[in-house]
């Protein structure tokens, strides 16, 4: 029966062990076992708890670790980060030499193309202009065309004004300091278009009896060796007499749209070409 | 020596070691997993009773002799868990994930419960040692997460003594 029922009866003795243990207050007993016992086994116990220290910190360097590792990966980040820009504009300008050959906007047999990120704007009522970040180190020189992609053609948005060693200004052609040699495109009559602020262009030196009129698009000649004839500049909005019998001039719509201007293409003259 | 008897040294003075360096290392307020009540519940879900209630009542004693709880306190819960998951281990497939995670679930509430009244009843001298919500629910936390390690161990460890107790074993 003992047998057979054993576990019960190994429970009960259990069960009954365990009674007499909380009834009878065995704490100072349990405390002289502990003590002793502690005492017999400490030759034995250090070198297991220095080996087990070891390994405790085993976390804290591994923490330190990742901790170190979290640290030069943001380093590297940032590294990556300082040649980000300059990458991006890479790809744009690849980017942007595909589309003009998908396009099939005539090449520039003088001028290299070369894409610029905006950086900054300046567009107040005597200095209208652009920061790009593309300077000296890139190739760009005073002078230098800047264009924009209108639909599939080019716009002419300005010219190079000062070169910095990774940046360059942009005079908008609005700028009141830009003239640009420029022809309607249906007549061919040729004129100055002067930067007149506030968002406006104005073709000067038109003849008193000049066929143009509103609508008509107006381009760059191409003389001086600056511009590459062709480019658009802007459309006739209105006529008007400057105050001379001689002349008239039209103010013109600028065909690049500064405002939401985000890229440029840079038109890089080929060396030994001189403005 | 017989080859359950050795099972059963052997593997409480694995417990006893683990449970040893564990403690030295876990220095932290969090509560740990309660390994050695692990241990128990899988040993007795394998059908083996007496070896888990007595596996339970001494490493209890050690737990006792070790911890703030009154002596004898862990000892006869971690006995009566042995017996009672013994009990009914023909009715659990400790193989399975969800049955350890009951079984887990369970015994945690045994022993919060049953050491708890033990404290209130048996306390004479000092506040009576009572955990506090987030020491309980991060007790159950711990021991449903290290269950499966713990059966997984016991049932590796089972290899080496195929033999059942008056035929507890689960048969599905």
């Amino acid at each position: 029966m003992i047998r057979r029922h054993f576990s019960i009866f190994l429970f009960l003795l259990y069960s009954l062990l365990g009674l007499v243990f909380l009834s009878w207050s065995a704490d100072n007993v349990v405390r002289v076992l502990r003590y002793t016992t502690q005492y017999l086994l400490s030759p034995f116990v250090e070198p297991p708890l220095a080996a087990m220290e070891r390994l405790g910190d085993f976390g804290s360097n591994l923490a330190r670790l990742i901790d170190l590792d979290r640290t030069y990966r943001s380093l590297e980040r940032e590294g990556l980060i300082e040649n980000f820009d300059r990458l991006r504009c890479d790809a744009v300008e690849a980017e942007n030499r595909r589309l003009i050959s998908l396009l099939g906007v005539a090449p520039l047999p003088r001028f290299t193309p070369l894409a610029a990120r905006v950086w900054g704007r300046e567009t107040a009522e005597g200095l209208q202009s652009l920061t790009i970040r593309r300077g000296e180190r890139d190739g760009v020189r005073a002078a230098d065309p800047v264009v924009v992609l209108e639909g599939d053609r080019m716009a002419v948005l300005g010219q190079v004004a000062e070169v910095f060693p990774d940046t360059s200004r942009v005079a908008l052609v609005t700028d009141p300091s830009s003239a640009i040699s420029a022809a309607v495109l249906r007549t061919g009559e040729q004129g100055a278009a002067e930067g007149f602020g506030s968002s406006k262009v104005v073709l000067n030196y038109l003849f008193s009896d000049t066929q143009v009129k509103p609508g008509d698009e107006v381009v760059t000649a191409g003389l001086g060796n600056i511009f590459p004839s062709g480019l658009l500049l802007g459309t006739v909005e209105k006529l008007e007499n400057p105050g001379t019998e001689s002349f008239r001039r039209a103010v013109l719509k600028p065909a690049a749209r500064f405002g939401s201007t985000t890229e440029v293409l840079v038109l890089l003259r080929v060396r030994g070409e001189k403005p | 020596m017989k080859r359950e008897e050795v099972f059963g040294a052997s593997l409480f003075a694995a417990g006893f070691i683990f449970q040893a360096a564990f403690s030295y290392l876990w220095r932290t307020s969090f509560p740990s997993p309660q390994w050695l009540l692990l241990a128990v519940l899988a040993v007795g879900a394998r059908g083996k009773i007496n070896t888990a209630q007595s596996l339970g009542f001494f490493w209890g004693l050690i737990l006792d002799a070790g911890g703030p709880s009154l002596f004898g306190a862990q000892a006869w819960i971690l006995a009566a868990a042995g017996y009672i998951t013994g009990r009914f281990s023909k009715e659990v497939d400790s193989d399975r994930p969800l049955a350890q995670a009951i079984l887990a679930l369970g015994g945690t509430l045994f022993h919060l419960t049953i050491l708890t009244q033990i404290e209130l009843f048996f306390r004479r001298s000092g506040p009576p040692l009572v955990p506090s919500i987030g020491a309980i629910l991060g007790q159950f936390a711990m021991n449903v997460l290290a269950a499966p390690l713990v059966f997984w161990i016991v049932r590796l460890w089972s290899r080496h003594d195929p033999s059942v107790e008056e035929d507890h074993v689960f048969r599905p």
